[in-house]
């Protein structure tokens, strides 16, 4: 126990930091929808803390249960009811807590017990999962995915009275099963006896012989873009299409008849929140070196003889394949969502209210984070990641600030063109920087420059003419328009990245 | 002792007066080296005296914060492609990519270097008894260095730095791998730089080294010459010292009572004077091996001498 508290005690520290936060906005706010939007948040972040705890896993060289203790002088059954007993005590007491602070006085029948078996369940699966799949990472992330998705639909089921007694049943069987798992996984992993079965040995080698690259690479920059597409691409394209399965089936199956009603709603929200995650966490996988899979770039990749340049512009090709990959994801959602939601009879404001925000949301998602990032990222600092992350999410409340400001005071349709004129100044002034740094430095040759600025000035005239096709008859200006085209296609963001890696490769 | 930099119109580094700092740490002091073309230069230092520091400044991995380096007469970081495309490098890392194949590792590679020879690199996988089709996570840590040998070999490099090659190897393949492939480099007009903290490794291939003791380089020159520079000397008092002697060119004084022996640095005429001074007589005389020397510089360094 002092060792995981030892290792974690900033966790522990940030848990009771947000349950004292909780405190607070139960004592001061009063329920308002504010305060219930923050106190939700921070009780999610506990008991998600509060699993990373207690997964009480070593992560290097990969996510698993510590070896080290393997050697220690005690029985197995110790080594795995430590960290399962206290795991489950912790999260029982957070959900007491959580739950004598907003969920009791805000939901009159919220059954109290019935969460508590299902938290401390949820939990032993979660260290279950994590200590007996550590050495295939593969089928971690599908196990934990398919557990999420049951723990999900528990969830509902428990909030329902006629099926909560079907789902504490199912909660009894898992409880367990999950902790006979855990104890046999750690035994077998002790006694080096931890092994694939034969079906699942067959498959990871019919698998792992497939992909194999066989011919010469015509130059370097191909074999460089072949390098990053399997090890840094893969990940984000497989997550974007099982997520995106995961959200819309969650749809179809509970708030497909809702018209545009509150599920309907809440479930789009749920996936463009999904998307502008899926973007952030993207980019930053991009971001990694290739050859160590961390963000500070590794001597074999930077000892490569090819300008930062060209190592940045293999990942600048493969964050404009996802970014694509995620706006056809999105518009197969709309489609999906348009086909069950929008029904005869609903005015086109309200389908313009219900959408164009999401979309707004979803472009500024892909278009800023996924290349933004790229160019923060790519610099290889670590603690990087975590200012960009708050600068993101400062950003964007600053954003829905003013846009509640302009809308108030100007018209929000009458402002924007200007703020995005100012934008767009801005934009091309750090742009013209950033080439002409990028070319000073020979990062990039003036012909490489100069391509993608034609790139850039072509594929901006060929949006904007769509997109000024379907705003045709709207109430959105051509200008606005026009503008808000030209600023979501990368150009400046671009131009930086070159920079970044540079920055990155020669400290 | 610092070499001259500007002395050497073949040189193939030209290390000036580079200075590097690590927050508070001083990783590199005021460092001059020049390495001229076609030698087996060994740096040689204790962990974390700055040889990795160095290596990282001539691959342009770090940027001097004072000072020049220049690989080629080219700063190698205003032109990383033209430096590194004519050095074959093996980190102490081994940070191969470790999802690849053997063969994909080779492929990846070759595309980077347009003198890339497949048939050496052939030649090389089947000495080193590398399996194409194997993961280079599944590869031991000596396999791992093979690798990374063969890919720093194959495209037959100007300069070829390894930093601390051996680790990782047993010791018949150390031996074998390191003296055959050093060896062909240099016959063939090419250079070779090499770090290690084995001494005996050194001594066995290199034509030149340096010594660095926390980030200066406070030995430098052909190996025979710094051998004949260095002698021990045994010394016999009449009465017993309590103290050490302070014998003028000594890098280190062991022994106790009447009877102490001297690492020094100096003519041995010189050093036999200065004894005689202090009232001893030399009664052995001999060279010292490159332990001795390396622990007697390290021991000096730290006691400020």
């Amino acid at each position: 126990m002092w060792e995981i508290w030892r290792k974690n005690c900033w966790g522990f520290w940030l848990v009771l930091g947000l349950l004292a936060g909780g405190l607070l906005i139960r004592l001061f706010g009063r329920f308002s929808e504010t305060a219930m939007a923050i106190g939700g948040i921070s009780m999610g972040a506990t008991f998600l803390v509060t699993f990373a705890i207690f997964s009480f896993a070593a992560s290097s060289p990969q996510i698993s249960f510590p070896a080290r203790t393997f050697t220690l002088p005690i029985r197995t059954g110790l080594l795995v009811n430590c960290p399962l007993f206290f795991g489950t005590l912790t999260i029982a007491i957070l959900h007491f807590a959580w739950a004598f602070l907003f969920l009791l006085p805000v939901g009159e029948h919220y059954p109290l017990g019935l969460f508590t078996i299902y938290w401390v369940t949820a939990l032993m699966t979660f260290q279950a999962i994590v200590w007996c799949l550590a050495d295939f990472p593969k089928s971690l992330v599908v196990v934990l995915i398919s557990a999420m998705v049951l723990f999900v639909r528990l969830a509902l089921l428990l909030v329902e009275e006629s099926e909560a007694m079907r789902a504490v049943v199912y909660l009894l069987v898992i409880l367990p099963v999950a902790y006979l798992c855990a104890r046999v996984g750690i035994r077998q992993q002790r006694h080096g006896q931890w092994r694939f079965p034969a079906i699942a040995q067959t498959i990871v080698e019919i698998t792992g012989n497939v992909p194999r690259r066989k011919r010469p690479f015509a130059a370097a920059a191909q074999a460089q873009l072949w390098m990053e597409s399997r090890r840094n691409a893969v990940a984000p394209l497989i997550s974007l299409g099982v997520g995106a399965a995961l959200v819309w089936a969650g749809f179809l199956h509970l708030g497909s008849q809702d018209g545009l009603g509150f599920i309907a709603i809440a479930w789009f929200n749920i996936f463009c929140i999904f998307l502008a995650l899926w973007a952030f966490t993207s980019s930053l996988l991009l971001a990694r070196d290739a050859a160590s899979r961390s963000l500070a770039l590794s001597s074999f990749i930077a000892t490569r003889p090819v300008t930062s340049g060209e190592l940045a512009f293999a990942k600048i090709k493969l964050t404009a394949l996802l970014t694509l990959a995620g706006w056809f994801v999105y518009f197969v959602g709309i489609f999906v969502w348009i086909k069950f939601c929008w029904q005869p009879g609903q005015s086109g404001t309200q389908r313009e209210g219900a959408l164009v925000p999401m979309i707004g949301f979803v472009a500024l998602a892909l278009a800023w984070q996924l290349v933004g990032g790229l160019s923060v990222w790519l610099a290889g600092r670590i603690e990087s990641a975590a200012w960009a992350g708050l600068l993101l999410l400062g950003g964007y409340i600053a954003l829905g600030n003013a846009f509640a400001f302009l809308e108030k005071y100007f018209g929000l349709l009458v402002a924007l063109p200007w703020v995005f004129a100012v934008a767009f100044v801005v934009k091309m002034l750090l742009a013209v920087w950033a080439f002409r740094e990028s070319c000073r430095q020979q990062l990039l040759s003036p012909r490489a420059a100069g391509k993608y600025v034609l790139f850039w000035l072509l594929g901006t005239i060929c949006f904007v003419a769509i997109a000024s096709v379907l705003c045709q008859g709207t109430i959105f200006p051509q200008s606005l328009v026009i503008l808000t085209v030209a600023l979501l296609l990368p150009l400046a963001r671009v131009g930086l990245a070159p920079l970044a890696l540079a920055r990155a490769r020669h400290r | 002792m610092k070499s001259n930099a500007s002395s050497a119109p073949d040189a193939v580094i030209e290390i000036a007066d580079v200075t590097r700092r690590f927050g508070s740490k001083l990783a590199l002091d005021h460092v001059t080296l020049t390495i001229p073309r076609g030698v087996v230069f060994g740096l040689i230092g204790a962990n974390g005296a700055g040889k990795t520091t160095l290596i990282k400044h001539i691959l342009g991995l770090l940027k001097a914060q004072s000072g020049s380096v220049r690989v080629f007469g080219l700063d190698p970081v205003a032109d990383p492609v033209g430096a590194l495309i004519r050095i074959g490098y093996l980190s102490e890392q081994r940070d191969l990519p470790v999802w690849m194949r053997v063969d994909e590792l080779l492929r990846y590679t070759q595309a980077f270097y347009p003198k890339w020879d497949a048939a050496y690199a052939e030649q090389l996988r089947g000495h080193f008894g590398l399996d194409p089709a194997a993961k280079i996570k599944n590869l031991s840590r000596g396999e791992c260095a093979k690798a990374g040998l063969l890919i720093a070999l194959a495209h037959r490099p100007e300069l070829l730095l390894l930093d601390e090659p051996s680790s990782g190897l047993d010791p018949v393949v150390r031996r074998d791998i390191l003296e055959a492939i050093i060896r062909t480099v240099v016959d063939e007009g090419r250079t070779v730089l090499f770090s290690s903290h084995l001494l005996d490794e050194i001594e066995r291939v290199s034509d030149c080294l340096a010594m660095m003791v926390d980030g200066r380089i406070v030995l430098n020159g052909p190996l025979d010459a710094i051998k004949e520079s260095h002698h021990r000397l045994t010394l016999c008092f009449d009465t017993v010292q309590s103290q050490p002697p302070a014998l003028a060119g000594a890098l280190s004084v062991s022994g106790a009572g009447r009877e102490w022996t001297a690492i020094c640095n100096g003519a041995l005429i010189e050093l036999t004077g200065a004894a005689v001074k202090l009232g001893a007589r030399v009664v052995d005389e001999g060279t010292p091996s490159f332990d001795d020397i390396f622990v007697a510089r390290v021991r000096a360094k730290s006691l400020g001498q």
